[in-house]
């Protein structure tokens, strides 16, 4: 971390904060430095590899009034703070409950364990790794048409540092993974993509294989499915009410992730699930740093004793760029359940599945969702209808919607073991949840 | 003197060409340097800069980085890191062949005046808006420079209505306020309600805005007939539509005032217009070498403007923004998602909300009764078709 304690962050944000307590303003300085390096291969190819390095800098302050201000910038110099700071200052406005978020980030900083502080030359070898990739992609394109496949291999730095009013300030910095696929279906001029990402320390050794495993296993999933015309059912749509549904990790991992996003949140019954927010070491997601200059640790948002709203706010605004969350329902069983025919048997075992069709939807084909509303549309990759004798048949994809409002109150039971998805489209948040989670709309 | 972020990044890549104490050295560079200075209704000022940096060494290689501006002056460029960055390539094009640009309606000098005086701007309180300078620059080792300085203006009356905004790269001038004005009145009389879905009926007539427009022809074809590799999968959608559509469909980033619009690419090239789609054209024989979505353009010889069309429809869908799949076939049925779709019934809107919308691109360009719709404050046309054509196998 010296080089980042040697430039002039430090001091910018010693001077900001000063000025703040110039004007009884109580300030946090939050800034961030990313540099990453990307590689790409097309079909077979290596094309190109580069790098990118950006900063930003944001500013939040609690007025005397109790009005909160706020500015950002890109420009790392004391004179650019100062105008952040004047600007924040001149255009605050009221945010109601922003003193409730700030004493829940608080609380949830005494938990957290404190930071390794020292950024040293990671343990494991980027080219080694790149080049591990670059075998992959050779592995791949054997076994595929000419000119259809691009991969994208990205390793980047992420350094956060904090200070605030309190004289508390943090440094932070993770190492991020992630490899992404882009498929192109020549005789349907469709792209697919697959992705995988992962976090580290300098620490540990680069999983690089891991990643390698995960994402080959996706690729064999999509052959088991392919073969399959996916289109033809496209322009219906079906309401999930009244639907029962078995939707594996990655559908789960959206939803619950565009819920985090609605701004409606009313209808809220007491459920099965607990879901936390988890600063997880090696999920593509983890973030140890909140932009308002708190430490994170586990922190439950919503169990069955309620709603931790003041901590969801916190995740809004401003919103965070990466985190991950652990969803965990009402657990049936533990014992491994890696085929829907097997969550269906322990679903029935468990009383939980009338006389009735039960459709077990895999992988996010097309996710939609309005925030304002809380409405979202889904079309899985994959459909399984589970028929009453308990055959199991494939069935064409259709678009499914429904509200989230009434997500959390809709999840009864998750099953098999505990897996990592991507949440959102950009593949910047991760949540762990089990294989298979049972849904039922009322 | 104290130095701007560009002359420090200038004056570091050559103090870095001319090091010769290093294991590699570098023989030249070039890079693009993008300078945004926006403000908002108040005068609030954001300024931001990146620099798209490559270097080429003497052994022939070269290596590419992309900087947030301005770097730290305290520290010297990265060199060592770069140095490990390269790699070696067949073909390495850089613009240092003398390029002329063509003269262009990109910038306005009423938005470069209330940037530069940073005095707010005159608008309405109430109503959101941004003005930007974007000044770009490339420059390379050998001395050559090429700049070109783009404007643009972002108007929202109200944050609730998608139909109001104005985007352009020229500042409204006053009768186009007014419109804006009188439009934003009339709309505030509207009995609208929020609902949570809209379902089109059959009988009624979709509206698609310019940018959900771009949005359908860029996944649907422009993405694929514009890439070297997937080019000539798209062939068979331009012939026929050769032969079946009366649309045509151009990539032009040299349309006057357009958001697209620019001579300077960020490769140190001249930018210019290529049809993609005409009645009675095969296609083109090779790619584009430059192509952004938003410079796509389409033209047909059904033209009407939005305030005198919209009232002799009966119901009117209108998409101001959709999202499609990646890339899809244009021939097949596809799904579009609309977050803010409007229903208008009788040229009153009437319910707001998101909508899932079917098509296939071939039978929406094949329909016989298409209208391009034009209107204060959009970049290019918006495209009005029956929704019953929108799926109809041609």
């Amino acid at each position: 971390m010296n080089d980042l304690q040697a430039s002039p962050v430090s001091t910018i944000a010693e001077s900001v904060l000063e000025l703040a307590d110039s004007f009884g303003v109580y300030a946090t300085f939050f800034a961030k430095a990313v540099e990453d390096r990307q590689y790409a291969w097309h079909s077979g190819r290596f094309v190109q590899r580069h790098n990118r390095e950006t900063k930003k800098m944001l500013l939040h302050l609690l007025l005397p009034d109790g009005r909160v201000g706020r500015a950002c910038t890109e420009e790392w110099t004391i004179q650019a703070a100062e105008r952040a700071f004047h600007d924040a200052r001149q255009h605050a406005d009221e945010m109601p409950g922003f003193r409730d978020i700030l004493h829940q980030l608080e609380l949830a900083e005494q938990r957290a364990p404190v930071l390794p502080w020292e950024v040293e030359t990671p343990v494991w070898e980027e080219m080694k790794a790149a080049m591990m990739i670059e075998k992959h992609h050779h592995d791949l394109c054997a076994s595929l048409p000419a000119d259809v496949l691009d991969t994208i291999f990205r390793v980047s730095l992420e350094r956060s540092y904090s200070l605030r009013s309190d004289g508390i300030s943090h440094l932070a910095a993770v190492w991020r993974g992630a490899c992404t696929h882009r498929l192109f279906d020549p005789e349907r001029l469709q792209t697919e993509t697959i992705h995988h990402g992962i976090s580290m320390t300098e620490h540990s050794p680069f999983p690089i294989d891991v990643l390698i495993l995960t994402l080959t296993e996706s690729i064999k999933q999509r052959r088991k499915h392919s073969g399959f015309d996916q289109r033809s059912h496209l322009s219906r749509k079906r309401s999930v009410q009244d639907l029962p549904l078995l939707v594996d990790t990655g559908i789960l991992a959206r939803m619950v992730h565009a819920w985090l996003q609605t701004t409606t949140h009313q209808q809220y019954a007491a459920s099965a699930v607990t879901l936390m927010l988890e600063p997880l070491e090696g999920a593509y997601g983890y973030t140890p740093l909140h932009p308002y200059g708190y430490l994170l640790s586990p922190t439950v948002l919503l169990s069955k004793d309620g709603m931790n709203r003041a901590m969801l706010q916190a995740l809004r605004m401003p919103p965070m760029q990466t985190g991950h969350l652990t969803c965990l329902p009402a657990e049936l069983d533990s014992r491994p359940i890696t085929t829907p025919i097997q969550a269906c048997r322990t679903l029935e075992q468990y009383g939980l599945l009338e006389e009735e069709v039960l459709y077990v939807c895999e992988g996010v084909e097309r996710f939609h969702f309005n925030p304002a509303t809380a409405a979202f549309s889904l079309l899985p990759k994959h459909v399984t209808r589970c028929g009453i004798d308990r055959i199991l048949e494939k069935e064409n994809p259709c678009w499914l919607v429904g509200s989230l409002d009434e997500l959390f109150s809709s999840i009864i039971a998750g099953m098999g073991s505990m897996q990592i998805a991507c949440a959102d489209m950009d593949h910047m948040w991760s949540l762990a949840g089990p294989a298979y989670t049972f849904l039922r709309y009322r | 003197m104290k130095m701007n972020g560009a002359e420090l990044l200038d004056h570091q890549l050559k103090e870095a060409k001319q090091a010769r104490n290093t294991p590699v050295g570098i023989a030249s560079y070039q890079y693009c340097l993008d300078e945004r200075e926006t403000i908002d209704q108040c005068g609030r000022a954001t300024c931001t800069a990146h620099a798209k940096i490559t270097l080429y060494w003497e052994d022939e290689s070269i290596s590419r980085h992309f900087l947030s501006m301005p770097p730290d002056s305290s520290d010297a460029l990265p060199l060592e890191r770069w140095r490990a960055m390269r790699y070696w390539v067949r073909d390495k094009r850089s613009g240092t062949k003398p390029v002329r640009l063509p003269a262009l309606s990109v910038c306005d000098e009423t938005i470069v005046s209330f940037v530069r005086k940073r005095s707010g701007l005159p608008v309405p309180d109430t109503w959101k808006a941004e003005c930007t300078i974007h000044r770009r620059s490339f420059c390379h080792s050998n001395g050559s420079t090429l700049r070109e300085t783009t404007t643009e203006a972002f108007l929202q009356p109200d944050p609730l209505y998608d139909l109001l905004c104005y985007r352009s790269r020229r500042f409204p001038r006053n009768v186009e306020l007014e419109y804006l004005r009188t439009e934003q009145s009339w709309m505030a009389r509207q009995p609208l309600r929020t609902v949570s879905r809209i379902d089109c009926e059959q009988d009624g007539v979709a509206l698609f805005s310019p940018e959900a427009l771009r949005c359908l022809l860029h996944h649907g074809f422009a993405k694929l007939v514009t890439d070297h590799r997937t080019w000539e999968h798209a062939l068979p959608f331009v012939r026929h539509c050769a032969s079946h559509s009366p649309l045509s469909v151009r990539h032009d980033p040299l349309a006057p005032w357009s958001l697209g619009s620019t001579c300077l690419t960020e490769d140190g090239f001249a930018s210019q217009s290529t049809q993609l789609l005409l009645p009675g054209f095969q296609g083109n024989h090779s790619p584009l070498s430059y192509y952004q979505p938003a410079a796509l353009h389409v033209d047909h010889p059904h033209k009407i403007r939005f305030h005198q069309w919209l009232p002799t429809q009966k119901h009117v869908y209108y998409f101001p923004t959709i999202q499609v799949a990646e890339t899809f076939s244009p021939f097949s049925l596809e799904s579009a998602w609309s977050p803010h779709a409007c229903h208008f019934h009788n040229g009153a809107a009437v319910s707001q909300g998101e909508c899932l919308l079917f098509f296939s691109l071939a039978a929406l360009f094949s329909s016989p009764h298409i209208t391009l719709v034009s209107k204060v404050g959009w970049d290019g046309f918006g495209l009005a078709v029956p929704v019953v054509d929108l799926v109809m196998t041609p």
